[in-house]
């Protein structure tokens, strides 16, 4: 190697060093604001964050655990049974909808009663508080727990019970699993029926049952995709009520941290 | 090859690395005719480009921070360093001028504050020893009650701008700015280095503080050796210097090359990408065996 070959040691005199790549300037589509690159999405809108972990998944795990117990369609039904008995409950947070933890949270024992004689009236109660006992004994603080009566449940199987819990959070932290899918799924459902969510024809969301066939289908991914960005528009306003911040912190009690690589 | 051997052929590589450094660093210097009658061009000069030979040398020698956490903090210096050195070349009268005197104020400014903190230590006979040392070494240079401060740029300008008139913007994009994140210990450097994913569900997937050990890399040095070549090469375009044989960067490229040979298709890459735009090697591969 001689002297004479630049090649390997640029030096300053080098300015056409570019010449070869195309000219094209980084964040080309952002506007400039002083010293900020504004992308494009929010130059023209006002958004709101909201964190599906943080916020959406400790208000629709519920939904989750009635669907792993008995399948999509009965678990729909069972959420939207509790939902349409809570519509209209006096106390109820009345900027959420039913299908949400948080909504519970302020409703007025009177109300919670009434839910429950109005769903006891059916079989869907029994249902209920099979499934939900794991979820509302480790988290004894969580709005719904009134479903199951008075008393906080005693686990016969506290270990079995995380495990089932552990292992079903596990799944909805991918927000694009079947499970949280689902979850999400049913909310929406929900939101149609008691909360007056009309859409229009041609929209993905209009042809709302086929995400039952998710994620085989295309169809059903095209309507999971407007399904996850409608939830977030029913999020509460602002975001991280006493619920969420009470859930993932009581995960602290619950069970310490681990390392190592996370189960698939 | 046994690991004492291999750790002998590796330090011997070091040293033969930071001998011929520091003398290509002297045959540039005694190439180099000096004018005494502007002593401030050839001092700040030559004393950044030392200051790039320390700065390999001790990182070359200290394998141990041939790592993530530490070595982009040298590195960063280097190509601060170097940018500083390419924009004083474009107007060395004036531009050298203005980084000592900066750097006279600076100093000034530091011994104010130590005389205002060694006001309650008067008996303190260290500490008053330093700021008289410090105070001497300024006034060696000029009175301090003539010297301005000034707590802006140095240069008038950020080193982005200094870069981009000095010719060396890619320097700057792809290895001083991301290496600032190392120095700074910002977000995108603590958040990868220093923190590690918790991977119970229940808690959500957050992160918990970590100070991992990381193995020595030995692209850091290559780094570091490519940098102060680069200073080299800019101190020869201008004054005119060459260096007889093998450079030092020449030197630990061949010898990385039988310690730590790379497959045939990386080098070629390596070459290709330098030949093409010096950019793409800034964040290259890692070297590490």
């Amino acid at each position: 190697m001689t002297r004479d070959q630049d090649a390997l040691h640029p030096t300053a005199d080098r300015v056409n060093v570019n010449i070869s790549r195309p000219q094209r300037r980084a964040l080309a589509d952002h506007r400039q604001d002083g010293k900020r690159f504004i992308p494009p999405l929010l130059q023209h809108l006002q958004l709101a964050e909201v964190s599906w972990t943080r916020d959406l998944l400790p208000e629709v795990l519920w939904l989750a655990v009635l669907t792993e117990s008995y399948g999509l369609a009965r678990g729909a039904a069972l959420a939207l049974s509790v939902s349409i008995a809570a519509a209209g409950a006096e106390g109820g947070q009345s900027d959420l909808l039913p299908c949400f933890t948080s909504f519970y949270a302020s409703l007025e024992d009177e109300s919670r009663v009434r839910i429950v004689e109005s769903l006891g009236s059916t079989s869907d109660l029994d249902d209920i508080r099979v499934s939900l006992r794991n979820l509302l004994g480790l988290y004894p603080e969580c709005p719904l727990g009134f479903l199951l009566g008075t008393e906080v449940p005693q686990l016969e199987d506290p270990a079995q019970a995380t495990a089932q819990i552990k292992g079903l959070i596990a799944q909805l932290l991918d927000r694009e699993s079947q499970a949280a899918t689902f979850a999400q799924a049913n909310a929406i459902y929900v939101a149609f029926v008691v909360g007056g969510l009309v859409v229009a024809e041609g929209l993905a969301l209009a042809n709302f049952p086929a995400i039952a066939e998710y994620p085989n289908t295309e169809e059903s991914e095209r309507v999971a995709s407007s399904t996850r960005a409608a939830l977030n528009t029913f999020a509460a306003k602002p975001p991280g009520g006493a619920w969420t911040r009470h859930f993932w912190n009581r995960g602290l009690e619950l069970e310490g941290c681990e390392f190592g690589v996370a189960d698939s | 090859m046994t690991d004492s051997t291999a750790a002998d052929e590796l330090w011997a590589m070091i040293e033969d690395y930071v001998s011929l450094l520091r003398k290509e660093l002297a045959e540039r210097w005694a190439q180099w005719s000096l004018d005494l009658s502007q002593p401030e061009v050839f001092e700040a000069v030559a004393a950044l480009m030392a200051r790039q030979v320390t700065l390999a040398t001790q990182l070359a020698r200290a394998p141990s921070i041939w790592n993530a956490h530490v070595a982009p903090l040298i590195l960063r210096t280097m190509t601060d360093t170097h940018i500083t050195f390419a924009w004083i070349w474009m107007d060395p009268p004036e531009r050298a001028r203005k980084f000592i005197l900066y750097g006279l104020g600076q100093e000034k400014l530091n011994v104010e504050h130590l005389k205002l903190a060694g006001s309650e230590r008067q008996d303190d006979v260290n500490f008053q020893g330093l700021i008289e040392a410090r105070e001497g070494w300024l006034n060696s240079q000029r009175f301090a009650w003539l010297t301005e401060v000034d707590v802006g740029s140095w240069s008038g300008m950020d080193a982005r701008k200094m870069a981009e008139e000095a010719g060396c913007l890619d320097l700057y994009r792809f290895a001083y700015a991301p290496f600032s994140a190392a120095t700074h210990s910002m977000w995108q450097h603590v958040g990868r280095l220093n923190l590690e994913w918790c991977t119970n569900p229940l808690h959500g997937y957050h992160r918990v503080p970590c100070d991992p050990d990381f193995g020595s890399d030995v692209d850091y040095l290559y780094r570091a050796a490519k940098y102060v070549d680069k200073t080299f090469r800019l101190f020869d375009s201008y004054v005119g210097s060459s260096v007889n044989g093998q450079s030092g960067l020449e030197l630990l490229l061949s010898r990385m090359e039988e310690l730590f040979p790379l497959p045939a298709t990386d080098a070629e890459d390596v070459l290709s990408a330098q030949e093409n735009g010096p950019s793409t090697h800034e964040n290259g591969p890692s070297m590490q065996r």
